[in-house]
């Protein structure tokens, strides 16, 4: 089964600019900047591989991360919160990094966030990186599930290609992904985006200090880039 | 000349061996015992270990004189630093030669990375009277609480091949120890042996700033250069660097001599001239090898001794036989391309002729007709001594980073004291107060930024004493110490566990299992990538791919580029004087018909409207890196002025700008654009587009400790924190952008990335000259290797999402893998 999605940015007003929504599963979703997706009708929104902590978990082997990463990643939350009167946010698996790297200043801090969106309900599907982020999550009142988890029309999962009971369209993160665009003049640049085949969605890595996987799409593959604060379009297809 | 016994007995061993001591030699010994510090340079190198090596048994042989010398070995006295550890073993030979002629208590001894666990352990016991190590293994051994005991009595330290160090952080790392070495006794005397530069005085600065002299030892010894034409010029193409077409002249030229070296500019190029000789004469099966820096120890070992025997007709090598002990055998050396240095040809041309009154015989292969010219201009420099300097690296802060926390590990230091001591350095004599305390706080807090982690703390306050108290901290940074020139490697390994080499990361990963490639001279098929190794088997049929190495792009220096301009310039004006310059003419003559020849006066460009868009090749030649650097920034200034994305591709000759529309070439590009007013500004908002600062800063993350490479063979454990220098960089560059590191970057693609100085040298001239704007229908001879250069710049002055609009997305139809992050 596939159900082809389509493009279209004329119906919603999007309050968040650069946004660009597209159709998946006849359902329209927001491809956001922020690296993140949102679903209007369930006021909800997507997060994958935030990896809370990565900085943390550095300077704990004595590698000096500078500091500030957190707060950009929780204001962009924040903002994104604001803007769209998000209900629910569903992180996508690696929410965290490494638990040496949730020290008890990060902890303290991202609980000071938890209390100012107490209304928010918030979810996780557990990823690869969640091995052991229970005691974490439950201080942050995060409900824990494991993948695939269903939300019709989609399956909520940290990992691509997971085998389906029920064949269906696939919400997903893991990937990191990135493509490579090139131009005439022979340009470059590669760019984190969101990778759409015909039966997932994999969004890109949300946290500001994850590194990026190049794909290498399809021609009938959607490929949407970030481009500093717009997402574009990059593929011909979608 | 201090007469005495001991003299007389080093004298003796001389005449045994039927030598005579040169005057430099004794020079030196005299030098040494009056407390003296030096470098002895040579162009050609032979007779430079003793020069110094006797000086140091002398002094211990008077001062030992009336007591019984059989009964105590003589404690550690000299350090011997080897800028390469496979030189270690033949260095020892030779000291040992004397030593035991002497009949003398001394025992000498190796310490390298090689060294197995159970020696060093005994070495941390009882150091040998002489202990010969890189400078990787002496900074570990500042990194452990006992070298102030162990090393405080040394009296020599001696660093051979310096020319090699002296311009690289390896050099810095260096000259941090010796001066931790001064500290541990004042008295310590410091000599080093050197190929001839143009800037000794400075290079003896670097090792020792006091009562310190310079001994030339250049004996007289000819060298007869020859360039091996084919038939006719058509046989050599405009462009590339393999040179392959000229394996039958090449494989004759070998027939004519005992022994050969071929020297070639970079790996990949030294797999494919092996393999093509051996294609082309099967008889040279068994009789030629191969050698170059990624292959095993074991195998390099091999070959180096098979060459000192006389068993090998032919080494296809690259720079990692410039270096070392002398090979007897070797009569002839062939240079395959651009030597790209006045001095580096000199030095591998010296490595032939060893045999009482032989002369030394080069002969050079072009790779293109261009390098005609080269050739011809690098002997006229040679015959004028016309050689190049190298300059020590400016105060970079990661290494000193790096070395702070190694005397941290090492038994601490305290500020006044440690400030003094590497302001000492030659390198960080204009250290500032605030960068020693921006680099304390970097070791100690993770920079400014990070006071209030406490998850950080590398390094300890104690009472005014800095040091290390985890000892996970120190072993980690134990691992870490060394690393400053190698690349991510991967081991190659047959599927028994048999090591060929090691391999670029870069390279392997993009091989998927099944793959072909050829290596060390075999074919091979990976297997499967696991645990940091590459498993291979043999192939049976002929290669896909022959491995690109990062490197090895070394830049035509100014001495040669100037040469050539020379050159040209006689060319332009009809004079074709020798042998080379006479066969490039038709060549030459051709590119004056499709365009023009470069002359001194003024500054050649070509246009050419093509299906890829507008070009506009320049060329200034000065060496790849200067016109990297002023590709860049032409591009950037022309962008201010319209619209538009460049990319720019650069050789040894010249630059390409090439645009997606028509940017007005002969409009924009005039002397005036060449300004460097501006310059610095330019320079950084340009660097900024191009992205070189982020490349420049993977080096420094890994000396500086922010990219940990892993335990070896555990490769598991470090995944958490493993992240690009990319990534790093543009984390700093965001929540940091005050770190001095990045600064260092910057600076760094500025001093060795763009030979700055150079490039303003470069401008001056050009906004003097004339500019020869010239429109050209097709390809011309000079261009046409910047046309096919496949790495490339990228410039631009318009936004992100208008170039993305214009980009047409390149669709690969694969199967997206899945696997890990």
């Amino acid at each position: 089964m596939s159900l082809p999605p389509k493009s279209d940015t004329s119906n919603m007003e999007v309050s968040v600019p650069g946004a660009l929504a597209i159709t998946l599963c006849d359902e329209q979703v927001i491809l956001l900047p922020q690296k993140a997706m949102f679903w209007p009708k369930h006021s909800t929104l997507f997060l994958a591989d935030a990896h809370f902590g990565k900085a943390g978990t550095f300077r704990s082997h004595k590698i000096a991360i500078p500091s500030g990463i957190t707060e950009t990643d929780l204001s962009k939350i924040d903002f994104l919160v604001e803007q769209l009167s998000v209900q629910k946010i569903i992180f996508l698996g690696d929410f965290i990094h490494a638990t040496t790297g949730i020290t008890r200043r990060i902890s303290e801090q991202m609980s000071r966030w938890r209390t100012t969106h107490r209304n928010l309900s918030i979810c996780l599907i557990k990823g690869n990186h969640d091995r052991s982020v229970k005691s974490i999550a439950d201080k942050l009142e995060i409900e824990l599930l494991n993948e695939p988890y269903s939300m019709a029309p989609f399956w909520l999962c940290h990992h691509p290609d997971i085998k389906l009971k029920d064949p269906g369209f696939v919400l997903c993160g893991h990937l990191h992904p990135a493509v490579r665009l090139f131009g005439q003049g022979k340009q470059k640049v590669r760019l984190p985006c969101f990778f759409i085949q015909d039966n997932q969605a994999i969004l890109p890595a949300f946290g500001s200090f994850t590194g990026c996987m190049e794909i290498e799409p399809g021609a009938n593959e959607g490929v949407f880039v970030i481009a500093e604060n717009e997402v574009i379009r990059a593929s011909r297809q979608i | 000349m201090i007469k005495s016994n001991s003299i007389e007995r080093i004298n003796k061993w001389f005449k045994l061996k039927s030598w005579q001591p040169f005057s430099f030699q004794t020079e030196t010994w005299q030098a040494y015992l009056e407390g003296k510090s030096g470098l002895i340079h040579s162009s050609t190198g032979s007779g430079k270990t003793f020069a110094i090596w006797p000086a140091p048994l002398i002094e211990w042989m008077e001062e030992n004189k009336n007591k019984n010398q059989k009964k105590q070995v003589a404690p550690l006295t000299v350090l011997w630093l080897t800028p390469l550890r496979a030189l270690a073993s033949d260095t020892r030979e030779s000291l040992c030669d004397l030593v035991e002629g002497l009949n003398l208590p001394w025992s000498i001894e190796i310490r390298t990375s090689d060294t197995s666990s159970a020696i060093k352990l005994r070495q941390k016991n009882k150091m040998p009277s002489c202990l010969i190590t890189t400078p990787e293994s002496l900074e570990l051994l500042l990194s452990y609480e006992e070298h102030q005991n162990q090393l405080k009595n040394l009296k020599l330290v001696v660093v051979d091949e310096w020319h090699e160090l002296l311009s690289t952080k390896r050099g810095t790392m260096t000259e941090l120890a010796l001066a931790r070495l001064r500290k541990l006794n004042p008295s310590l005397r410091v000599w080093g042996m050197s190929a001839t530069l143009s800037n000794l005085d400075e290079s003896l600065k670097t090792l020792a700033s006091r009562n310190a002299v310079l001994i030339s030892s250049d004996a007289f010894k000819s060298t007869r250069f020859t360039t091996l034409l084919p038939d006719t010029i058509d046989h050599i193409s405009w462009a590339g660097h393999l040179g392959l077409s000229m394996v039958p002249e090449v494989a004759r030229a070998i027939e004519s001599a005992k022994t050969t070296l071929v020297f070639t500019n970079t790996r990949s190029q030294c797999e494919r001239w092996y393999q093509a000789l051996l294609d082309y004469n099967p008889d040279l099966a068994g009789l030629i090898a191969l050698h170059h820096g990624s292959l095993d120890r074991k195998t390099r070992n091999w070959v180096e001794n098979a060459i000192r025997d006389g068993r090998l007709k032919c080494v296809v090598s690259t720079s990692s036989l410039d270096l070392g002990v002398d090979f007897a055998p070797v009569e002839q050396v062939i240079q395959i391309g651009s030597p790209k240095g006045v001095a580096r040809l000199l030095q591998r041309a010296g490595r032939s002729g060893h045999q009482p009154g032989a002369e030394s015989r080069l002969v050079c292969v072009p790779t293109h007709a261009l390098e005609l010219v080269e050739f011809s201009a690098a002997q006229k420099a040679i015959e004028k001594n016309k050689i190049e300097s190298r300059h020590p690296v400016k105060k970079p802060l990661d290494v000193l980073a790096q070395h702070l926390v190694t005397l941290a590990c090492g038994g601490g230091f305290k500020k006044e004291a440690v400030f003094r001591e590497i302001k000492s350095a030659y390198s960080y004599r204009n250290l500032t107060r605030f960068e020693l305390d921006w680099t304390l706080d970097f070791i100690c807090h993770g920079g400014k930024a990070l006071s209030a982690y406490d998850e950080y703390c590398k390094v300890a306050i104690q009472d005014d004493l800095y040091k290390v108290v985890e000892s996970r901290t120190s072993k980690r940074h134990r691992l870490a110490i060394g690393t400053i020139t190698s690349d991510s490697v991967i081991n190659v390994v047959f599927m028994n566990g048999e090591m060929i080499g090691s391999l670029e990361e870069s390279f392997i990963s993009r091989l998927k299992p099944g793959e072909r490639f050829t290596f060390a001279g075999r074919n091979l098929e990976l297997v499967r990538l696991k645990d940091m190794k590459a498993w291979v088997r043999l192939a049976a049929n002929r290669n896909v791919r022959v491995p690109r190495w990062m490197g090895g792009r070394m830049p035509l220096s100014s001495e040669l580029s100037q040469a050539i301009r020379i050159e040209l310039g006689l060319a332009n004006d009809g004079i074709f004087e020798t042998p080379e310059m006479k066969f490039a003419r038709p060549y030459l003559e051709l590119q004056r018909k499709s365009s023009k020849i470069p002359d001194q006066d003024s500054i050649l460009v070509e246009h050419l409207i093509s299906r890829e868009g507008y070009h506009a090749f320049v060329y200034p030649f000065e060496g790849r890196l200067v016109h990297e650097g002023l590709a860049a920034i032409i591009a950037y200034r022309i962008s201010k002025q319209t619209s538009a994305s460049f990319s720019t591709a650069v050789n040894d000759y010249g630059f390409e700008i090439l645009a997606n529309n028509d940017f007005e070439a002969k409009r924009v590009i005039t002397p005036e654009l060449f300004s460097f007013d501006n310059l610095f500004h330019d320079i950084l908002e340009s660097l900024n587009a191009t992205e070189m600062s982020r490349r420049q800063f993977r080096e420094i993350a890994r000396v500086a400790g922010l990219i940990f490479q892993g335990y070896p063979g555990s490769s598991k454990t470090t995944r958490q924190i493993q992240a690009s220098s990319g990534l790093l960089y543009d984390v700093f560059a965001e929540y940091d952008p005050d770190n001095l590191l990045l600064k260092q970057a910057q600076h760094e693609v500025l001093e060795s990335q763009l030979e700055e100085t150079r490039m303003v040298q470069a401008m001056k001239r050009i906004t003097k000259s004339r500019i020869n704007f010239v429109e050209v229908a097709r390809v011309s001879p000079l261009s046409l290797p910047l046309m096919v250069e496949r790495l490339r710049g990228r410039l631009t002055s318009e936004k992100l999402a208008d170039r993305i609009a214009k980009m047409k997305m390149q669709i690969y139809k694969t199967n997206v893998s899945t696997s890990k992050k």
